[in-house]
């Protein structure tokens, strides 16, 4: 992880290795259906069309909004470890962000410049450094903050992380020594390599596309591996998964873990590439639309949560445009909580959903449950 | 010394609203094990409805409307009514689908309904602050809220009303719980659906009382709330709902006086907090949830709770 967090961003070159070794796993992501080679192509043709989009659209205005997009990318497929492969729902995702952008900010400029009047330039490599120690700690807090829910069924996680989240953001407000309180933190550096700086719209987004194409990468294989078995083994039957003798507490921490520590990055990204960091960032409507990225993509599904950003936040930035939303920005938020309840009650997969989850999410049905009762009976009998 | 009989006194009427909508989230929460997330929303239209019922006119969408300029002891009961009305409708739509579906599909369906209602009365009312009528008998003529004075703490009218009109709604419910046949239905319902079924409840309409019950308690609580702070605003349930789930955990959930408990040391111990504890009134909000982790780390199922929660 920490070489490769440093080469891939090291330059706009590395972007085809990272590619072509991110080809085969990142097929995984497409689910079971369909020939390997297909999903590979597939893969290949959308990363190599994310590379080639800076060159179609020269405008900030683009750029910018594709960099959100990756972000939400990250921030989607992260939650989705927690939400969709472990089957846990986490409504402060968002405080793990803010937790990685403040770290970096506070680092940078409370610590570094005002503290010790240091040249920022010179501590470009830090910025490196602070994406995998921001990852870190925001994981973390994750596994601390998931710990007094282990014993207890699932909602109270949803409850502890809204709080988790009001907390973070109380505090991002109210403690002015280390956080500027409501007139945030200015003057974050941008990314730089050996002097090179990623100064302009153009450049960054490249930062972006690296750290979102190993983010997905990393995430498509942890999802393969034995501990996203496990995952989805709780998921499915958390009683059932204890009894085949997976460590379902352990499990469930490392999610929380691995889930918190992609928001931690992204934060840490956030605040270089925005310079600036401010609590209204950080806001509670954020958690729910990641929530509902995850959702309307497809939970449990390496592709969902990407597609789902990358359709919901395109649309959301050219809605934008209309009179009518600028007068009425809570047209977002109503939208929002209808496609929650809608999804839910008819399509819980989401726009790509496994078949697995459609299965799993659905409402049985009276005959279904008869049928499995006649199964049992059947089993006792003999 | 009168500091502190006056925190008493503030915290004592936060906790009987907190318990009033608690009472719905531990109803809910006893039988269907999902936490509607929506109450904190039916709460915000509980004051938003006794003020639209109070006034002479309102804006809705941007339109101006004549309206009855009830009194505050009639707009109330109205307010308990329509909201009680919307509760039944939200189950109807977005969890009676879910009930067989997994814990997740229908908390994601909570969530999302409770951020679809806050953003519609944003839409309808419009997102600025709507100030909360004066009622006559609680204020003077100039327009200050009428007090007394006891053991040196200046004490509203209002105030007291509050936690009056809370005790009496919670004895009111326990019993109807207690002691009616529909409230036997509910408990034994929430022990286990499918046998109350097979006795001959109606699952369903059990559902739907509770949902009554509790939409109308959390408008008695919103337009209260309205009442003695002087505003509505549409983001103004979100907060108080999950302080006052944290105060049906802390009670015990699944149990109404476990509600009233959990309620009043919640609101206790913020009104104390923020007053005594250093930057203690800028962090009050985050208190209710150091509680919680607190709490579920070490005794999960509450002050006055049996029913200790598993895994699902």
């Amino acid at each position: 992880m920490v070489d490769s967090t440093g080469k891939s961003a090291s330059a706009e070159m590395d972007m085809g290795s990272d590619a072509k070794v991110g080809l085969n796993p990142i097929s995984a992501i497409l689910g079971g259906s369909g020939p390997p080679w297909l999903q590979n192509v597939l893969v290949g043709a959308v990363i190599a069309f994310a590379i080639s989009l800076p060159f179609m659209v020269d405008s900030n205005r683009w750029l910018t909004l594709f960099t959100i997009v990756l972000i939400y990318v990250v921030l989607a497929s992260g939650l989705n470890i927690v939400v969709g492969m472990t089957g846990l729902l986490d409504l402060g995702y968002v405080a793990f962000y803010a937790i990685g952008g403040y770290y970096t900010s506070i680092i940078f400029i409370q610590v570094l410049k005002n503290a010790w009047g240091m040249d920022l330039s010179q501590a470009w490599w830090l910025l490196w450094v602070n994406l995998l120690l921001g990852g870190i700690i925001a994981a973390a807090a994750g596994a601390v903050l998931g710990y007094p829910t282990l014993r207890l069924r699932g909602d109270y996680l949803a409850i502890m992380t809204l709080g988790f989240h009001e907390i973070i953001r109380i505090i991002a407000n109210n403690w002015v020594g280390l956080t500027r309180g409501p007139s945030g933190i200015s003057g974050i550096p941008g990314p730089a390599l050996f002097g090179f700086e990623f100064s302009n719209q153009f450049r960054l987004y490249y930062v972006a596309l690296a750290l979102g194409i190993l983010s997905v990468f990393v995430i498509s294989r942890l999802v393969r591996s034995r501990i996203g078995r496990a995952w989805a083994a709780i998921r499915e039957d958390e009683v059932a998964a204890e009894a085949m003798g997976i460590n379902t507490s352990h499990y469930k921490l490392l999610a929380y873990a691995a889930g918190g520590f992609f928001a931690g990055v992204m934060g840490v990204f956030l605040a270089h590439y925005m310079n600036f960091i401010h609590p209204s960032n950080f806001q509670l409507m954020e958690s729910i639309l990641v929530v509902c990225l995850v959702v309307l993509g497809g939970m449990g599904n390496v592709a969902g949560p990407v597609l789902g950003a990358v359709v919901w936040v395109s649309l959301q930035e050219w809605l934008r445009d209309f009179e009518f939303i600028q007068h009425h920005p809570e047209v977002r938020g109503m939208t929002m909580g209808l496609v929650l309840v809608t999804l839910m009650v008819f399509r819980p997969q989401g726009i790509l959903g496994s078949r697995r989850v459609a299965l799993e999410m659905r409402p049985g049905t009276e005959a279904e449950l008869e049928h499995e009762r006649e199964e049992v009976a059947d089993v006792f009998e003999r | 010394m009168e500091q502190l009989t006056q925190q008493l006194v503030n915290g004592l009427m936060l906790g009987c609203l907190y318990a009033l909508i608690a009472v719905g989230y531990t109803m809910v929460y006893g039988i269907l094990e999902l936490i509607n997330f929506a109450f904190g929303e039916l709460f915000m239209l509980g004051a938003f409805i006794s003020i639209a019922m109070m006034v002479d006119e309102i804006a809705l969408f941007g339109r101006v409307f004549s309206m009855p300029g009830l009194s505050f002891f009639l707009a109330l009961p109205i307010a308990m009514i329509v909201v009680a009305m919307l509760g039944v409708a939200i189950e109807r739509v977005a969890y009676r689908p879910l009930r067989r579906a997994p814990r997740l599909a229908a908390l994601i369906s909570a969530i999302g309904m409770s951020i679809f209602l806050q953003n519609f009365a944003q839409a309808m009312f419009g997102s600025n602050q709507h100030f909360f009528p004066d009622i006559p008998i609680f204020t003077t003529a100039d327009g200050y809220a009428k007090t007394f004075i006891l053991g040196g703490a200046q004490i509203t009218y209002i105030q007291t009303s509050v936690v009056v009109v809370t005790v009496i709604a919670l004895v009111l419910v326990n019993t109807y719980v207690q002691r009616t046949r529909v409230g036997r239905a509910m408990r034994a319902s929430a022990q286990d659906k499918q046998t109350s079924a097979l006795m001959g409840v109606n699952v369903n309409r059990v559902i739907a009382i509770t949902f009554i019950i509790g939409s109308a308690m959390g408008a008695l609580a919103g337009g209260l709330y309205g009442a003695v702070y002087h505003f509505a605003r549409p983001d103004m349930g979100f907060i108080p709902g999950l302080k006052a789930f944290i105060a049906a955990v802390l009670g015990g959930i699944g149990n109404i006086p476990g509600a009233f408990v959990g309620g009043l040391v919640l609101g206790m111990i913020e009104s104390l907090g923020a007053a005594y504890l250093p930057m203690g009134s800028q962090y009050k909000d985050a208190f209710a949830f150091v509680i919680l982790i607190v709490l579920l780390s070490f005794k999960p199922s509450g002050l006055l709770g049996t029913h200790v929660s598993e895994k699902s």
